[in-house]
């Protein structure tokens, strides 16, 4: 296998406030490969989207990465300067953020904004930029791409805002792209043109993408490999369609079966909220709202246990029960 | 008692683009450009029988909710009817009319805005039953807890604010609130859209076990098709303002007659442990302000033919309940598929 692009070993990040830490991230670690498109579910306040953040060094005070590296380029995107993350943000890794109205600048014009992505990291001329910036706008599907490079933000339906955004990400080809969530708000027809161009730019130019989501069956079509994060933790990871055939983690089949599927009779209802993340966790974090938790479950922490490519944190794994 | 709770007959409804002093002068001077009119909903007919539910479903700006607004008499149709049990509300005497409005209710999009920031839970929902005398003052408290602990949320929400509740309790509240006037008829425009899957499911089972305990029917607007397919008895699906395709869920899902439904219908995420390959309608959906002639999907249809650029096509019916509005004769394209 080639080497992976990024390199995540044990992070954490914590949220400080008035002497009390909340430990939101709690000792992630994977690979990324140039190609691949991995995805990351949970629930709202599982720590998806702040993982997200800082992998970029994005977090600002009170909350930071509180330990653990992020390897891009043999550098440590945790410990460099702001003048060196400003080469690789929006450059070598760009991300794509949910909402749109928030990325964008309301004040500048989509041509304006967008060829400064170009111009701020690549030595070309204003008329390279405004050709890579049209040609960006035309793959994403924004129609008379030139004419709308005038337009403002304002102008622009909430698709097309999105659109305009993950054109942006796709202007310096980075090697790597983070995506929050970024078609939760939109159309399935819309979302459906969107997946189709990253599938497109990681198969093509070996775009890795890192795709944020709370919906499996959004991600069982298009990632290769799936992580599950509950609680600040990856509770389960593996290739998508293990993880879609042969769960292991309680929560990865309860997140599943909530989702209603043609034939499905009853939806799985996971009762309850992930839990406070100011502790320590004492035993599993799932155990209160898991189905098969027994006593031990309170007591003991798990590890990440199976096969190499398919860890669980779990102490009684779905699969291992299956087969006893 | 008749089946029919509910039916829109020839519905329409047009906004007229408001542009300003300036224009509206101009246009009196003869020198200005004309109104620019957006037909929302375009000469919609549809039923909604007692204790069924009807899943509406098309992309943003199809419609959709402008016709669940029109349905529950928040907006007035520009055209054609609303009828309530077989009577039109818009020739009711004012009284009838204020009961029969009263018994459609709605349960909007986006819980964070739906709900008054300064108002108690507790009020929020009993509020209408008591203003319309369904509840007495005295009694408002009980009653609140009652309707709140039909939709699974705990006595002691009653005196909090809506910012201390999450998107799912939230959404528990709208739906108390809708319910707790004993509708006949509920709307949801988007209720599950901006939920987490989990808490979709959480609400998704809430309304599949209130429906089979009261008897009210319900109209779900969405744009989810696995979410409409799982709680819809019949759906009908819009395009630009018009119905292009109706039938019951089943008859829908298995042999969708035009070709928007199925196009929709591919692009819809599956939970398949297999990559696939996105094939997204080409073409973009077309400014409602200036409509494609004849069939208004013929620009991004990939069976288009010459007479659909000009002619637009009647809804027909191809079998029980289950009506299309395409040129395309689908038994004889089936055939051309079989050889």
């Amino acid at each position: 296998m080639a080497e992976p692009i990024l390199a995540v070993s044990g992070l954490c990040t914590e949220v400080v406030s008035d002497e009390k830490i909340a430990r939101i991230v709690r000792d992630v670690s994977f690979d990324l490969y140039p190609g691949e498109i991995l995805g990351v579910v949970g629930e709202s306040g599982c720590g998806k989207s702040m993982m997200g953040f800082a992998l970029l060094n994005l977090l600002d005070p009170p909350a930071r990465v509180a330990s653990g590296s992020v390897s891009f380029a043999g550098k440590d995107i945790t410990r460099l300067p702001a003048e060196a993350l400003r080469t690789i943000r929006g450059n070598r890794i760009a991300m794509i953020f949910q909402d749109p109205m928030v990325s964008l600048n309301p004040v500048l014009t989509i041509g304006e904004q967008m060829m400064e992505a170009v111009l701020a990291h690549q030595k070309v001329s204003r008329s390279v930029a405004k050709a890579r910036t049209i040609e960006a706008l035309e793959m994403v599907g924004i129609p008379k791409p030139a004419e709308r490079l005038k337009a403002y933000p304002h102008e622009f339906s909430g698709g097309m805002r999105q659109r305009v955004v993950i054109a942006t990400a796709f202007l310096n080809k980075p090697d790597i792209i983070i995506a929050d969530e970024p078609t939760t708000a939109l159309d399935v027809t819309i979302q459906a043109q969107i997946l189709a161009e990253v599938q497109k730019m990681a198969a093509q130019n070996g775009t890795a993408v890192i795709w944020i989501s709370h919906d499996m069956s959004l991600l069982s079509g298009l990632a290769d490999r799936v992580m599950v994060m509950y609680a600040g933790q990856i509770v389960e990871s593996g290739s998508t369609a293990s993880i879609i055939e042969q769960p292991n983690h309680p929560y990865t089949r309860a997140l599943m079966g909530a989702i209603p599927v043609p034939g499905r009779e009853k939806l799985e209802i996971l009762r309850g909220f992930p839990p406070n993340l100011l502790g320590e966790f004492t035993g599993c974090a799932f155990a209160p709202r898991c189905p098969l938790a027994r006593d031990h479950c309170d007591l003991e922490r798990p590890e990440a246990r199976g096969p190499e490519l398919t860890h669980a944190r779990c102490h009684y794994p779905l699969q291992e029960g299956a087969h006893s | 008692m008749s089946t029919t709770l509910l039916e829109l007959c020839d519905v329409s409804r047009v906004f007229t683009r408001n542009d300003g002093a300036f224009d509206s002068l101009a246009r009196r001077l003869g020198v200005g450009r004309p109104l620019e009119n957006l037909v929302a909903v375009d000469n919609v007919s549809m039923v909604v029988n007692r204790g069924e539910t009807v899943g509406i479903v098309g992309e943003s700006g199809c419609g959709k909710s402008t016709l669940g607004r029109v349905a529950v008499q928040l907006l007035a149709p520009s055209s054609g009817k609303v009828l309530f049990e077989g009577k039109d509300i818009a020739t009711l005497p004012v009284e009838e009319a204020r009961r029969a409005r009263f018994k459609l209710q709605m349960v909007f999009q986006n819980p964070y805005t739906s709900l008054n920031p300064r108002r108690r839970v507790g009020e929020t929902v009993i509020e209408a039953a008591v203003s319309h005398g369904l509840v007495a003052k005295a009694d408002a408290r009980d009653a609140a807890i009652k309707a709140m602990g039909r939709v699974g949320l705990k006595p002691d929400f009653i005196d909090r604010f809506p910012h201390a509740l999450s998107g799912g309790q939230r959404q528990r509240v709208g739906i108390a609130r809708a319910l707790a006037v004993d509708p006949a008829c509920v709307v949801f425009d988007e209720a599950v859209a901006a939920l987490d899957v989990s808490i979709q499911a959480q609400i998704l089972e809430l309304l599949v076990e209130l429906r089979q305990n009261a008897s009210f029917a319900s109209v779900f607007i969405s744009h989810d098709l696995n979410v409409v397919r799982y709680i819809a008895d019949r759906v009908v699906i819009l395009y630009l303002g018009r119905v292009v395709e109706t039938a019951s869920t089943a008859t829908l899902f298995e042999k969708p007659h035009h070709p928007y439904s199925q196009a929709l219908m591919a692009e819809a995420p599956e939970l398949k442990a297999q990559k696939r390959i996105f094939t997204p309608i080409v073409g973009e959906l077309p400014s409602p302000l200036s409509p494609p002639s004849g069939c208004q999907f013929h620009p991004r249809c990939p069976h288009a033919m010459p007479r659909c650029k000009t002619e637009q096509p009647a809804l027909r019916q191809l079998g029980d309940g289950h009506f299309s509005a395409c040129h395309l004769d689908m038994g004889q394209a089936d055939e051309k598929h079989a050889k």
